[in-house]
């Protein structure tokens, strides 16, 4: 699952349009919304500063 | 270790990156551009959400400058549309339009409570263009307040300021205000791109750089900057299959900013004077920012809308008035900017996002009914809206040999916004000429 590391993301919002599920929100920070992800990871691709991890 | 040889290496697409990148590869210098992440362009590009166009945070350029010089400089495509009014001023509920030239004077003026009160205000801003800028050891405020304690005309400075330089008047360095008024004073009209992406800005120039045998990749991730005896060597960055590779080049430009850089090579590459300066004058600037969308505008003005007497937001942009290519049919997209209470200091950024949701609803009728807001975005610490502050004036040159910053980290006096950034592509480029020969 992907988890939003608090001590990293800034909030940019730039992860939130790629997700093609719609599963993440910025609302001054990142949620990812875990019952709706695919785990496509392609918001990896898109943050800026690392905040966004892969947890098993 | 694979290994490739190139004559510059360019970290970073966002503009300062990727104008550098253009400009040198239009001048024989075989170059490689690395950016770890999907999308080119960084701050400066555009991302699809349902068919609006979201921009990750540049927004209006400029028809003349330095921007417009680097694509024409290169032949990359650099069209513009401009909106009918550049700057509104909304002043007690009213929307006011100014003209092209004299902005600030047309602000003063209906924001003056007396003849007098204009005059003085004028007068030393005039003063402070003709004569000799103020010093930078106060703050716009501070020499705002010799003249008026008018609260509308500190909002005019407090909405500017907030808008092309993200941080407050109470912190921007006076003299600095007035250098920028001097140098980017002369920038004519500004808009959208004429297919709202700022995305096509940035192919365009990385087209420029894979026409002249250059390469422009995505997903490759730099690692280390390779220095000896303070000089530059290269970069090993690892491909987007995992691979480590050795880019060995003559120059390495970073546009992941000054404290990027110093990471990538190890301080222990770096003069002690240099770091010092780093530690001392690289103090990033943020903001908030949001995106809303509606199925009608919310806003008539179709450039700037500058709102003098918020508590947070200083300007709302709505581009499909101009370009409606940025959201389906019918429908629109506005981006509302703000500074934070302090820039420097840590905030509380749960009240200051509700301050910027607050200054939303109170400005924007039918927000609740007809519109959505897409996102509150915060651009700080690591992704700032700039990653100095205006005025600091830290040297394109770092202190090894042919390793240069570009970007917003290092702008010159005066300079701000993407135009600042492609200023210092400039710079860059015009150094490693004078220095380099490519082959």
């Amino acid at each position: 699952m992907i988890v939003v590391n608090p001590g990293q993301c800034v909030g940019c919002g730039q992860c939130f349009p790629v997700c093609p599920v719609e599963a993440i929100s910025v609302w001054g920070v990142a949620s990812v919304n875990s019952d709706d992800c695919t785990e496509c990871h392609e918001c990896l691709w898109y943050c800026p500063v690392d905040a966004l991890e892969v947890h098993k | 270790m694979k290994q490739e040889n190139y004559d510059v290496v360019v970290i970073g697409s966002g503009i300062g990156g990727m104008c550098a990148a253009a400009l040198l590869s239009h001048d024989g210098y075989r170059t490689l551009v690395v950016e770890k992440m999907a999308l080119l362009g960084g701050r400066f590009s555009t991302l699809d959400h349902d068919g609006f166009k979201v921009t990750t945070g540049a927004i209006m350029f400029p028809t003349n400058g330095p921007l417009a010089e680097v694509f024409h400089e290169v032949g990359a495509k650099y069209e513009i549309v401009i909106p009918k009014t550049q700057f509104t001023f909304r002043f007690d509920g009213t929307d006011y339009d100014m003209p092209d030239r004299g902005i600030l004077g047309q602000a003063i003026s209906i924001a003056g409570e007396t003849k007098e009160e204009v005059a003085r205000v004028m007068g030393a801003v005039r003063k402070g263009l003709k004569w000799e800028e103020p010093s930078d050891l106060i703050s716009l405020r501070e020499w705002l307040l010799q003249y008026t304690a008018n609260d509308k005309i500190l909002g005019i400075f407090q909405s500017w300021v907030s808008s092309m330089h993200s941080i407050n008047a109470y912190e921007m360095p006076a003299g600095e205000y007035f250098r920028y008024l001097k140098e980017m004073g002369s920038l004519r009209s500004s808009g959208f791109p004429v297919d709202g992406s700022n995305l096509n800005l940035i192919r365009s120039l990385a087209e420029v750089v894979e026409s002249k045998g250059g390469a422009v990749l995505v997903r490759c991730r730099a690692k280390r900057i390779l220095v000896e005896n303070e000089v530059v060597q290269g970069l090993v960055f690892e491909n987007e299959d995992h691979e480590l590779v050795e880019a060995r080049a003559k120059v390495i430009i970073s546009n992941i900013g000054p404290s990027g850089t110093v990471e990538l090579a190890g301080a222990a590459s770096f003069d002690k004077g240099y770091l010092k300066e780093l530690s001392e004058n690289l103090k990033p600037a943020p903001i908030i920012a949001a995106h809303t969308i509606s199925d009608r505008p919310l806003i008539e003005a179709p450039g700037m809308l500058m709102l003098p007497q918020t508590r947070r937001v200083s300007c709302f942009i709505c581009p499909t008035l101009t370009c409606p290519e940025m959201a389906p049919e019918g429908k629109h997209i506005l981006e509302s900017f703000g500074a934070i209470k302090n820039s420097l200091t840590p905030v509380n950024m749960k009240e200051e996002i509700d301050l910027h949701i607050q200054d939303l609803k109170d400005n924007l009728p039918g927000l609740d009914e007809n519109a959505k807001i897409l996102s509150i975005n915060c651009f700080q610490g690591k992704w700032p809206t700039l990653r100095n502050w205006p005025g600091a004036a830290l040297s394109h040159k770092t202190s090894v040999e042919n390793l240069y910053n570009v970007g917003d980290g290092v702008l010159p006096q005066g300079w701000s916004t993407a135009s600042g950034c492609a200023k210092t592509a400039q710079m860059v480029a015009e150094d490693v000429k004078n220095r380099v020969v490519p082959g």
